[in-house]
């Protein structure tokens, strides 16, 4: 399977969060893997601004080619993305959320009824099943953790799949790349 | 004096739906007697003094109203961004109202009740701020923010929208909190499943002209190979 791993940690000195995501890339290697870690803090990525643009003068792409063109194409290029953040306030990082804003290129402007609810028709034919990898605080408790659950739940529905994986960088990093492996 | 603040979290600024909106709110607390200030987030973001500045005004407030757009399910990076900010300071907030008001495009504000509400009271609570109500505003796009215009200008599309601003303004202004509500932008006979399927068709056609106009074909797929 083909993974990507979206590594939201803005702080190169939380060094616990980096070797763990170092140690699944590797455990998932061995489990014959092709895993690629994207570490979004090293990337020129700057915020959506709604412009609609990228449905409107350059379908599909982002009126400004900076590297979140670079996550967009791995993106849809592969089987599993695992959307990896130390938690902030409660919320997965504005890193992380900066990077998913730009996502919204590969959704098509039309609009698709689901249960009567209004959503984004596909661009492409096949888009990545989600994971979210979370490195949980000692001051947020099960209502936030299950916030962000939804959160991401409502997010995979958005982009045609679905949140299939969850875990804390709390379990054991084999546990981890095995439940990813399983998907 | 009670002083209110309007953050506006529009990634689009000045022409947005959330400063329409956020405006016609702060016109009516300015009318009866607030002190009312705007700040706009994309330009409090540019640099740290930019920044101090807008955590300095929310410091100052009494009541922190927060405008933005829904950007999948939930809040767009810059807003996240100020609520780190905010988080950060760790000063003690509370004494001050806190009002999410908070607009997508899809028709259904439930877009906006799933989570996003959800967190931002999270964050209310988690700094210390006081939840005095939010609001859902489905269809936002249909306020036309985004060419500039006021609700006041856009006639009767705004009415229902403003008839609830409104009742939140007598809210705060009377010291009171409101219950969280949700309303749609959109006439309610277009709320309808057999209208909602001719509306999508309509804007399939609107996507694909101005694809057009601009040389694109809306469909196109650029990282397929
Ligand atoms: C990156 C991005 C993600 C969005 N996600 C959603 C969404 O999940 N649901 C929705 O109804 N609208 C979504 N929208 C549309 C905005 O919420 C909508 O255009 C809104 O009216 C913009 O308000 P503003 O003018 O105040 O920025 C999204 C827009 C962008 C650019």
């Amino acid at each position: 399977m083909k993974i990507l791993i979206l590594n939201g940690n803005p702080d190169p000195n939380n060094t616990l969060f980096e070797e763990y995501l170092a140690d699944l890339t590797e455990e998932m290697h061995a489990l014959d893997n092709e895993v690629r870690q994207i570490k979004l803090r090293d990337l020129n990525i700057r915020y959506c601004t709604g412009c609609w643009g990228c449905w409107v003068k350059t379908p599909g792409k982002c009126v400004f080619p900076d590297d979140s063109q670079e996550v967009c194409r791995e993106y849809v290029h592969t089987d599993f993305v695992l959307m990896a953040s130390p938690v902030k306030m409660g919320f997965t990082t504005a890193l992380l959320k900066k990077t998913q804003d730009r996502l919204i290129r590969i959704l098509h402007p039309y609009v698709d009824l689901v249960e009567n609810e209004c959503h984004h028709h596909r661009r492409y034919d096949e888009y990545p099943k989600n994971g979210l990898l979370l490195e949980r605080p000692q001051n947020i408790d099960d209502e936030d953790i299950q916030i962000m659950k939804d959160m991401y739940s409502r997010f995979s529905l958005n982009f045609k799949t679905e949140l299939t994986f969850f875990g804390l960088t709390a379990q054991d990093v084999k546990e981890v790349a095995r439940a990813i492996d399983n998907i | 004096m009670t002083h209110a603040l309007l953050l506006v979290g529009s990634p689009r600024g000045k022409k947005s739906t959330s400063t329409s909106v956020g405006s016609y709110l702060l016109n009516i607390l300015d009318k009866k007697g607030l002190e009312t200030d705007t700040l706009w987030i994309t330009r409090q973001l540019a640099d740290d003094e930019k920044l101090s500045q807008m955590l300095n005004a929310v410091d100052h407030a009494d009541i922190i109203i927060l405008t933005a757009p829904l950007y999948d399910d939930c809040q767009p990076y810059i807003v996240i961004r100020t609520m780190e900010a905010i988080a950060a300071q760790r000063k003690n907030l509370g004494y001050k109202r806190f009002i999410p008001i908070i607009n997508c495009a899809f028709q259904e504000p439930e877009h906006i009740t799933a989570v996003a509400i959800s967190i931002y009271h999270k964050f209310a609570t988690t700094v210390g701020f006081k939840w005095a109500g939010s609001l859902a505003i489905g269809g936002g796009e249909m306020l036309q923010g985004k060419s500039g215009k006021t609700l006041d200008e856009i006639g009767k599309m705004a009415r229902k929208v403003k008839k609830v601003l409104e009742r939140i303004a007598d809210a705060l202004a009377a010291d009171n909190s409101f219950p969280d509500e949700s309303v749609r932008a959109v006439p309610d006979f277009l709320y309808k499943p057999f209208m909602k399927k001719v509306l999508a068709w309509m804007n399939k056609y609107d996507w694909k002209s101005r694809a057009k106009k601009n040389g694109g074909v809306v469909d196109a797929r650029p990282y397929s190979q």
